[in-house]
């Protein structure tokens, strides 16, 4: 989707909620994947997604339209979902779960497809060793350097684009890259 | 490990092949449903209002009142939750002082005053002095409520008071010279994680009412009306205007400021009520 449309988007889904299902289609599963890298987690990913998801949309009145993909916004919403994840040790998508509770509304539907799905997805990680090794190395970091080494080693942004996600200038991102690597290598060297 | 080790392990940790087209489904059909719901229900609850024969009860509603917070308990944490501070453009490179101390000095160190309002119980008292470093119009200090502990970081979840009509609470207190405003910011619900705050979305013009002249010896009561009474500063940004209805459904907080102060002040805040 391109910015023009990505924009004409999210002032329709402002007055009119079926119109943000473009969005779904276009960044669930990035969204997913992102998670799923910071997390390790394929169930935390499901809930923290749906939260992003739910929260973007429910909170649509409060974002300002910058130029920048819709994209950035709701890594934001994600990542901060994430470090409340671990500051919990657990996860609920809470706002979304009130949301259901008060309108009455069902929750996704749960089918065998939805969980083979996400057993697929943990299974993925699971027999990734070399992931399993850089999640844990990652975890030996503060969140804003896990952050931004999953943003452009993994997640392949470039640093336009991960300036635009993080809200930040070029140098501070560069300058957290650099220390980021020299930190995630001393993580893997002091194992 | 070199440089050149760390990408070959960071290639091979990419995850690749998710196919997740059921999930994506389930999930888009259950919150495109649910905050359609939402808007639907408000706007019912609209229209409802203007429905005459039911004014009788629209004017129950609008006089239920909710107790932010009594002080009888002496904690530093209101009915809600939400945790009390102070805050001083000490953390800006400014010099004025107050205590209860802010955060940054003494974590966790609000402490509540008494006696309260009547002579029991507790209060809020903050006493200082506005130093003038960072220049008379810029130099701040003042003290916080949050609405609630999910109000600040990392969930930044804002609360709908757009039922009441205003907030009241008592007052009593003193300063050199300057004024006293409550304010009532309008915050993201995003956590700026570098700062721990969530950020301002009307950069600092927030919503305000000079309560000045309610200080003295005496507790007096403040009745503001959100809607009538409180005002976006003069030098609001186009950009920063927001609606108060806007800011009354995502309330994160509320604040007690002093500004273009110079020299000692003292306030003393009790029974905060939405009305």
């Amino acid at each position: 989707m391109d910015l023009e449309r990505e924009k004409e988007v999210i002032e329709a889904s402002r007055t009119d909620p079926k119109a943000f299902g473009e969005i779904f289609e276009a960044y669930y599963p990035k969204l997913f994947r992102y998670v799923a890298y910071r997390t390790g987690n394929a169930d935390a990913a499901k809930d923290i997604t749906a939260e992003a998801f739910y929260k973007s949309l429910n909170k649509l009145h409060t974002f300002k339209w910058a130029g920048v993909p819709f994209y950035a916004w709701l890594v934001r919403i994600a990542s901060n979902e994430v470090n409340y994840y671990y500051r919990k040790k657990k996860y609920e998508p809470l706002l979304f779960e009130d949301a259901l509770n008060a309108t009455g509304t069902a929750g996704p539907a749960v089918s065998p497809d939805t969980l083979m799905e996400i057993a697929a997805v943990q299974e993925n990680m699971d027999n990734n060793d070399d992931f399993k090794d850089v999640l844990a190395a990652l975890k030996k970091l503060p969140a804003v350097y896990r952050e931004v080494i999953i943003l452009k080693f993994l997640e392949e942004y470039k640093i336009t684009e991960i300036c635009a996600i993080l809200g930040k200038k070029e140098g501070t991102v560069k300058s957290l890259l650099s220390r980021g690597t020299e930190m995630l290598k001393g993580a893997f060297n002091s194992r | 490990m070199d440089d050149k080790n760390l990408l070959e392990k960071l290639e091979k940790a990419k995850l690749a092949g998710f196919k997740l087209d059921a999930n994506k489904e389930a999930l888009k059909v259950s919150v495109l449903n649910t905050v359609a719901a939402e808007k639907t229900v408000k706007k019912q609850w609209l229209n409802f209002r203007f429905v005459p024969v039911m004014t009788a009860l629209a004017a129950v509603v609008a006089i239920a009142v909710y107790t932010v917070d009594n002080f009888d308990d002496g904690d530093r944490f209101n009915r809600n939750g939400g945790v009390w501070s102070t805050y001083s453009d000490s953390v800006a490179g400014g010099d004025s002082v107050i205590w209860p101390a802010i955060p940054e000095e003494d974590p966790g160190g609000f402490t509540m005053s008494s006696p309260g309002y009547g002579g029991k119980g507790y209060a809020v008292r903050v006493t200082g002095g506005a130093g003038i470093k960072i220049g008379l119009n810029y130099n701040y200090a003042g003290v916080v409520a949050r609405f609630s502990p999910e109000s600040s970081c990392p969930q930044c979840q804002g609360a709908d008071i757009k039922k009441y009509t205003g907030i009241k609470f008592k007052v009593k207190g003193s300063i050199a010279s300057g004024r006293v405003y409550f304010v009532l910011p309008y915050e993201d619900t995003l956590c700026e994680p570098e700062r721990m705050t969530c950020g301002s979305l009307t950069d600092y013009a927030d919503y305000e009412a000079d309560i000045t002249k309610f200080l003295g010896d005496e507790w007096t009561t403040v009745m503001l009306d959100f809607k009538n009474d409180l005002k976006q500063p003069d030098w609001t940004p186009d950009r920063s205007r927001v609606k108060i209805d806007n800011v009354l459904e995502t309330v994160h907080l509320f604040k007690w400021q002093f500004k273009y102060c110079s020299g000692p002040f003292e306030l003393w805040i009790d029974d905060i009520e939405l009305y």
